[in-house]
């Protein structure tokens, strides 16, 4: 696969010029190079970081969503404006893929909070989650199915606080301040969620 | 996993105090703290080396979760919306003033135009990525500005050579598109990008 | 206030046609606090016309021009001309009193 531009053998001029050198590109740059040229206002730099962790983000907010899985393209949407203005104040531009991280983290848990002012808090805890549901079990793999399925089925602060510190990788501090609970709170949630989730491992073997 | 790990974690699921007066958390938090400092009553317990090596592979399985969840990675369609969502001069910075416009007009450049008219210049120049840009001074009409950027080189670049190139390259499009005189261009080279293996031969 | 709208419609359609211009950008681009499960709502309230905005304050007409340079000629002279228009449509209008603000936001080539 080539990408960028490359004067190739269609370049009929002599092979004697300068050594090779390839240019490095955009789309290859490393996170933190992408991340202070979008903090510097360009939009193409941004874009590279969307298409590289877009689809992480994603499958992310989905899983804290829960059964509101529905609305993870707008959270991640939502979350993604909002970085674009924020990331001026961004200070360790290598860390912007745990940053994104957290930024969706906010938005997915203030968009429960909101569904939850307005009276649906049944829908919110509604056990059947779409990402168990028999077409996305096919897909994945058995583990991971049944992992989804362990993970759908547990109390919504409980696979919150899991899924942020796992898959998101935040610490138990940030999961505290995502969630609005103290630290203790939150290992308390993340013991029980490990205890069940390495319970259904099990099961499934 | 073995079957006595699968008996360890049929054993917590059931009774998750039974780790030899330890709890499923101070587990997660002695796993995530690299096992230091060792906790002898830690190490030297069954029950809870086989917690520990199931909760290590919870751990390792559960980015499957994310790959595993029919996330397109390359939708451009989506990558269009998010990009037509932000607003493009949200990092515009400070307007300077470009050129006198006499008594009833104010002629402006935003700091962000000009920022980008130098990392263009930059990635135009062959083996460099640029990175950062930022001017140092005001950058009032007239005026000597200090450009100071981050680059990226390509790996098999003479740097000194190089360098130079780019510095000309800015200071000239600097004058060209303003009345500022760039003293000086900083190039601080950031980063080597390494040479690719399997790429063309 | 339709005398406005026109004023501002013909100054956006002649500076669009310069060769010096890529584009024109809305003069103010507001984010609004955005409403999950509405982005259609947030970005519909961005996609705001690219135009020129005037007003009028004790007496004095302000015209805001924010737009992108294509690069092809030097971006004070591209500036200046651009001025150059916008006084040109005024004085057409017999508008003396103005403040008259040209903001380069990006160079496009």
């Amino acid at each position: 696969m080539r990408t960028g531009p490359d004067p190739g053998p269609q370049n009929g001029a002599p092979l004697s010029t300068a050594p090779e050198v390839r240019t490095p590109v955009l789309d290859e740059a490393s996170d933190a190079l992408l991340a202070g040229r979008a903090a510097d206002g360009d939009a193409r730099a941004f874009a590279v970081l969307v298409r590289r962790h877009g689809g992480l983000l994603r499958g992310y907010a989905r899983r804290v969503l829960g059964s509101a899985a529905s609305s993870a393209d707008d959270v991640v949407q939502e979350a993604l404006i909002t970085a674009w203005q924020q990331l001026p104040q961004l200070q360790d531009h290598s860390a912007v893929r745990s940053w994104l991280v957290r930024v969706t983290s906010r938005k997915a848990v203030d968009l429960l909070r909101g569904l939850k002012h307005h009276d649906d808090v049944d829908d919110v805890d509604a056990p059947a989650a779409e990402g168990a549901g028999p077409e996305s079990m096919a897909d994945a793999s058995a583990l991971a199915g049944s992992l989804h399925a362990a993970l759908d089925a547990l109390p919504e602060q409980q696979r919150q606080a899991w899924t942020m510190r796992e898959l998101g990788g935040l610490s138990y501090e940030e999961v505290a301040e995502e969630l609005g609970v103290p630290v203790s709170t939150v290992r308390g949630l993340l013991a029980r969620a490990r205890t069940t989730l390495m319970a259904r491992l099990d099961d499934w073997r | 996993m073995d079957e006595s790990t699968s008996a360890a974690l049929e054993a917590i699921a059931r009774e998750p105090d039974d780790l030899d007066g330890h709890t499923i958390a101070q587990l997660a938090d002695y796993l995530d703290a690299d096992r230091t400092p060792p906790d002898p009553t830690i190490d030297a317990s069954p029950a809870c080396q086989h917690a520990l090596a199931a909760l290590e592979r919870l751990r390792r399985v559960a980015p499957e979760l994310l790959l595993d969840d029919g996330a397109p990675p390359d939708d451009e369609d989506w990558v269009s919306r998010v990009m037509g969502g932000i607003a493009l001069d949200a990092h515009a910075g400070a307007d300077f003033v470009l050129v006198d416009g006499g008594p009833d007009a104010r002629l402006v450049m935003t700091e962000g135009a000009l920022r980008g008219l130098v990392r263009s210049a930059g990635d135009d120049e062959p083996g460099f990525l640029m990175g950062r840009v930022r001017f140092e001074g005001d950058l009032d009409p007239g005026a000597e500005v200090v450009v100071r950027t981050g680059v990226t080189v390509a790996h098999g670049v003479p740097i000194p050579e190089a360098a130079d190139r780019l510095r000309q390259h800015i200071a000239a499009v600097i004058a060209r598109h303003t009345r500022l005189r760039a003293s000086r261009v900083d190039v601080d080279v950031e980063d080597v990008d390494a040479p690719r293996d399997g790429g063309a031969a | 206030m339709t005398d406005l709208d026109l004023l501002t419609g013909t100054i956006a359609a002649r500076i669009r046609a310069m060769p010096e211009v890529r584009r024109l950008y809305p003069p103010r681009r507001v984010l609004l606090p955005g409403v999950l499960g509405s982005a259609q709502g947030v970005l519909g309230a961005l996609a705001a016309d690219d135009t020129v905005t005037a007003e009028v304050h004790d007496g004095v007409t302000s015209v805001q021009v924010d737009l992108a340079l294509t690069g092809d000629s030097p971006a004070p002279e591209a500036v200046q001309a651009v001025a150059d228009v916008v006084r040109s449509v005024l004085d057409g209008a017999r508008i003396t009193d103005r403040m008259i603000t040209v903001r380069v936001a990006s160079v496009e080539p």
